[in-house]
């Protein structure tokens, strides 16, 4: 069913909305939470609750691209669980991916004066400034987490491609922040 | 910059940019679309004429290739008899209201088009009848419906324009997607249709006569990555646009081929 149709059912609220979203994005959902969050059935529990989500925001909002929103709400999701579950017993596959960037992005005990809506606003611009490979390359890492490895996979590059693209998209994005006032 | 943060700032980055895939990722999926009519009609003026018989005239046909991803199709031009509003008799006349309310409301990042009103039935009969144009006739045979989806154009005060209904069926290894596609005198009679995918296949023009004693315009595609190959059947009877979509492994090519014949042979002789 195309997207459009599905956010129609929501604002009738009819919950077949909620299966077809399922259908369509429970597969994407479940990858971006098992990618933050170690346990298949944690997996499950914040699945269920992006779909509550969903069913509670829409309406009043109309999203511009439906699986950009489920995506979020997951990945927002499985963070805020993660956060509630760090006793540091859980794997959590985000954080080395993040580890990655924290040298590039500046400590705020140094600038915390930066918000993070304006530095995600120059991340932003620097990224569609990118090429696609290393647009969808940084995006895929740190976005949604995934390994180097599957990043290969699906883009048909060897993992050294992509470690130098995400090298190289690091140093370009430290260069950027600087040139923007933002040093590290 | 504390992990936590990070992960804060990256969720706020623009949704646009989450949905970005490299070209040669993509999937093989056939994307149809209507031209704008404003963009086509002069080409279509000198191309009418050559519509007569099958109703549809294949106008072009391309491949090209960039940035390792590859995109195929053709243009397809049909010559429609359009209807007057009025015709159309059944609850579908509540649509330019609900088409004029989506106007008002629509803002600049939602997703849907204001101008189209969409929606899902369980079976392509149900919105036939809701549809509710004496022209337009159901077809029957032996498949499993999935789905269909009515989708309305309208103009800016919600007039309807055209009517699309795609129905979602398969038999077997075939998956089929049949189409009637009407326009209102709104709408106009000169209607293009585009046929895209996103890899390197070629098409193939035929016809053949079905039980009615017209013309059935068949494009036939080379295989896709997944091994299937397409055909797209095309009539135009009683002024309505009629299309169906089928993509199944070569060795369904019979029973796809059968499937074809059928669904041509349902239409009757000309009577409008």
């Amino acid at each position: 069913m195309e997207d459009e149709a599905i956010i129609e059912l929501y604002f009738v609220r009819d919950e077949r909305a909620l299966r077809e979203t399922e259908a369509k994005y429970g597969p994407l959902c479940r990858q971006v939470a098992g990618n933050i969050l170690g346990s298949p059935q944690d997996v499950e529990e914040c699945v269920n609750d992006v779909y509550l989500a969903l069913w509670d925001a829409i309406p009043p909002t109309r999203p511009r691209s439906l699986m950009a929103f489920a995506s979020g709400i997951t990945r927002r999701q499985a963070l805020k669980r993660l956060r509630h579950d760090t006793a540091g017993k859980r794997s959590a596959g985000c954080l080395v991916p993040l580890s990655e960037l924290a040298e590039v992005l500046p400590d705020e005990s140094f600038r915390p004066e930066v918000e993070d809506g304006e530095l995600a606003r120059l991340i932003g611009r620097f990224l569609k400034e990118q090429s696609p490979e290393a647009r969808c390359v940084f995006v895929r890492r740190y976005w949604y987490f995934d390994s180097v490895r599957d990043i290969a996979g699906r883009y048909g590059f060897s993992e050294n491609k992509v470690k130098s693209l995400l090298f190289r998209g690091r140093n370009r994005l430290r260069d950027y922040l600087r040139k923007e006032g933002i040093s590290i | 910059m504390n992990i936590p943060r990070i992960a804060d700032v990256l969720g706020l980055i623009d949704e646009d940019l989450l949905d970005a895939e490299l070209p040669k990722r993509r999937r093989g999926r056939t994307v149809r679309f209507l031209l704008a009519a404003a963009c086509v009609c002069l080409v279509l003026g000198t191309i009418t004429a050559l519509a007569a018989g099958a109703g549809t005239t294949l106008l072009a046909k391309f491949r090209k290739g960039e940035d390792g991803g590859f995109e195929s199709g053709y243009d397809m031009a049909a010559q429609l008899t359009p209807f007057p509003e009025e015709a159309l008799t059944g609850d579908i006349r509540e649509v330019p209201a609900l088409i004029r309310r989506q106007i008002e409301e629509a803002t600049p990042w939602s997703n849907q088009l204001p101008n189209v009103y969409i929606r899902e039935f369980d079976t392509s009969a149900k919105a036939i009848e809701y549809v509710g144009l004496e022209e337009l006739r159901p077809i029957r045979w032996d498949v499993e419906e999935t789905g269909t989806t009515l989708s309305v154009f309208g103009g800016k005060r919600g007039e309807i324009a055209s009517v699309s209904i795609m129905t979602y069926c398969r038999r077997g290894e075939v998956r089929l997607q049949s189409q009637a596609w009407l326009r209102t005198e709104k709408g106009g009679a000169d209607a293009a249709l585009g046929v895209r995918t996103t890899e390197d296949v070629d098409y193939t023009e035929e016809s053949f006569t079905a039980a009615g004693g017209f013309t059935c315009h068949v494009i036939r595609s080379t295989a896709l990555e997944s091994g299937n190959v397409t055909y797209d059947g095309y009539i135009v009877r009683a002024g309505i646009l009629y299309t169906l979509h089928a993509a199944y492994p070569p060795s369904a090519e019979a029973q796809a081929d059968g499937l074809l014949h059928t669904w041509a042979d349902q239409f009757e002789p000309e009577t409008r």
